[in-house]
């Protein structure tokens, strides 16, 4: 699978999961603790190549459906458990008698609520014969998956964390297109590509945050201490608050200290609101 | 023989006002005399374009809220480049996306028409950057730019049903317009009307608007920007009429049918600035994501507002034994899976 960078990694297995880091103790929402893309591990857990092909396949057929979910203003998006994406990743044929089946049938309305309408079908998906994907394609397959799922979590914890008492006196720097732009500058595009949260190549899978180097990574972690910087318990979290901006000329210790602090309290915010370890960024190793 | 320019208030042509009939409409600059829009009922049409309530392509009322608005420029006499910006998709102008050989709903607008108009927006946008060096520029400009390169991108990164892509399509013309006549406005016409250059000595190749008031109209007529007039029969006196006409209904030239699945109604009222608010906002509701934690509330579930209520409602979190639960922190760990 893709690799977590090192910073991402500690920050994330440093997480305390105790119940009274979490924000409620009761779910505020029927999508509480559930994916919008499905989490990248259930790709490679138990080495069945057979499954993850099949996995792939479905995947890459549901991938712009579940894309085009997100990025609308769909009245309302319902998000899928690990066990609701396993089932509907599986491509099961529809039978309502079993519970697979049901389960099936369940997932298909959860995906197109209000799709359906305009025409988009995926009642077919366990009639697509598994395709064979070599390493690489699946290693891409599954950095995009991680990306995707990163930068929305990142863009709905912004909403969930941010703390609204600090735009009293500026009420238009709380809407949604303008933190959106802000969470926009924590991505590397291309000149030519569009500036979309949608918009994830494998052309960049080494770039931005992403990026193999810690110098590269600087800016866009401080574009990500940005949109961090007016969360709830940002200021209370003085590791980070008191934290200097490192220059992009100091000791890559430094630098990559400063990188496992964002990720630190990225992290943990991100099981204080939702209940379960966040999607980090991961990179790609080069093509051979 | 006419041998005396005509002035603000005459008209070349004129006519009586299809609804209220102790009035005329009469315009300098202009061949024919369009209706004015009477009470709206705003919604997208077959085209993705919102009939005789689109500020795009049917004159409206004066705003003195948005009066760059009458400065929308009309495809005759535009450079060819920025032809795009008034093509018309019609429902094959759809890519579909296959997977496997089957079509799953969505797709993008052609590739070639996608590049034609980021070209035809960038080339704006390096006008609105140049204009922005200078001091005190116009607000508008920054959070129109920003809106219509959002809306590109979107179209371009999103596969959307085709019933989206063409209104999305609609959506970057018709912002990409409201920029052009912001900047146009601004740059070309507003000297005119402020008397800092002379009176424009040409009619501008524009949409134009509906004027009650004479002082609107003389700033008008000073810029060459096309309107009409409507006063009442009582206040004719000197005025020239070169000649009286029929006046032209939206149903002459507009597309006015439905799309099969209609789209939402978004304004009913008056033809004012309240109309126009309501046409952005609808274009720019698909930029804005649902909230995937409000459980469908639109204002969204604000966290704060929890504080008290959240301990006593709602289905536990299952923290007993949290080893049990999903554990994808450890599956991120490097576990090669080739």
């Amino acid at each position: 699978m893709s690799l977590s960078l090192e910073s991402w990694q500690k920050a994330l297995g440093a997480v305390d999961r105790s119940p009274e880091m979490l924000f409620s103790q009761t779910k505020l929402a029927d999508n509480d603790g559930k994916y919008a893309f499905p989490e990248p591990g259930i790709f490679c857990s138990g080495d069945n190549y057979n499954r993850r092909n099949r996995y792939l396949t479905t995947w890459t057929i549901i991938r712009d459906i579940c894309i085009y979910r997100l990025a609308s203003n769909a009245s309302k998006v319902r998000l899928l458990s690990g066990q609701d994406w396993r089932t509907l990743l599986g491509g099961r044929a529809p039978n309502s008698e079993s519970k697979a089946g049901a389960s099936r049938e369940f997932l298909k309305l959860l995906l197109s609520p209000e799709a359906t309408e305009f025409g988009i079908d995926v009642s077919n998906l366990h009639k697509v014969p598994d395709r064979e994907f070599s390493a690489r394609e699946a290693q891409e397959n599954m950095w995009g998956i991680s990306e995707l799922s990163f930068r929305f979590e990142l863009l709905m914890l912004d909403r969930r964390a941010l703390d609204r008492r600090l735009f009293e006196n500026r009420p238009q720097e709380l809407g949604s297109l303008v933190r959106e732009e802000l969470v926009l500058h924590c991505f590397y595009f291309r000149p030519d590509q569009p500036h979309h949260l949608a918009s994830v190549s494998i052309q960049n899978a080494r770039r931005g945050l992403a990026s193999p180097n810690v110098r590269d990574r600087l800016p866009y972690l401080n574009a990500l201490r940005r949109v961090m910087f007016e969360w709830v318990d940002y200021h209370r979290y003085h590791d980070l608050a008191r934290l200097p901006t490192p220059t992009v000329g100091a000791p890559e210790v430094e630098l990559l200290h400063y990188e496992y602090v964002i990720a630190r309290y990225y992290t943990q915010t991100y099981f204080h609101y939702f209940g379960r370890a966040a999607i980090i960024p991961t990179t790609l190793l080069e093509a051979l | 023989m006419v041998s005396v320019p005509l002035g603000p208030f005459d008209g070349r042509v004129a006519a009586l006002h299809p609804q209220h009939r102790d009035f005329y409409i009469a315009t300098p600059n202009q061949d024919d005399v369009f209706a004015p829009p009477g009470s709206c009922n705003v919604y997208a049409r077959f085209d993705g374009r919102y009939g005789p309530d689109d500020h795009t392509q049917w004159p409206q009322p004066f705003s003195h809220s948005a009066p760059y608005l009458c400065c929308i420029p009309k495809r005759e006499g535009q450079a060819a480049e920025d032809s795009i910006m008034w093509w018309n998709p019609t429902r094959q102008d759809f890519e579909p996306m296959l997977r496997h050989g089957g079509d799953i709903g969505i797709g993008f607008l052609p590739y070639d028409e996608l590049q034609s108009m980021g070209q035809c927006c960038e080339r704006l946008n390096q006008r609105v950057e140049q204009y922005q060096t200078k001091i005190n520029p116009h607000p508008l400009t920054h959070s129109l730019s920003i809106n219509l390169h959002r809306t590109l991108s979107r179209l371009r990164a999103v596969a959307m049903a085709r019933k989206e892509v063409l209104f999305e399509c609609r959506q970057v013309q018709r912002q990409w317009m409201e920029l052009r006549a912001l900047m146009d406005y601004i740059e070309i016409y507003e000297p005119h009307m402020d008397g800092r250059i002379p009176p424009a000595n040409a009619t501008a190749s524009v949409i134009g608007c509906f004027v009650r008031e004479a002082h609107v109209a003389e700033r008008l007529f000073s810029a060459g920007i096309p309107y009409w007039l409507i006063r009442p029969l009582s206040s004719f006196s000197t005025e020239n009429i070169l000649t009286i006409t029929n006046i032209i209904q939206p149903k002459d030239v507009l597309e006015l049918d439905d799309y099969p699945m209609p789209f939402p109604r978004i304004y009913v009222g008056d033809s004012n600035y309240n109309r126009f608010c309501a046409i952005s906002k609808h274009g720019l509701k698909s930029l804005c994501y649902t909230d995937l934690f409000s459980d469908g509330n639109p204002k969204g579930i604000r966290p704060h507002e929890f504080v008290q209520s959240s301990r006593t409602a709602g289905p536990s979190r299952d923290h007993r034994n949290t080893s049990a639960r999903s554990q994808p922190c450890k599956l991120l760990f490097p576990t090669p899976c080739t």
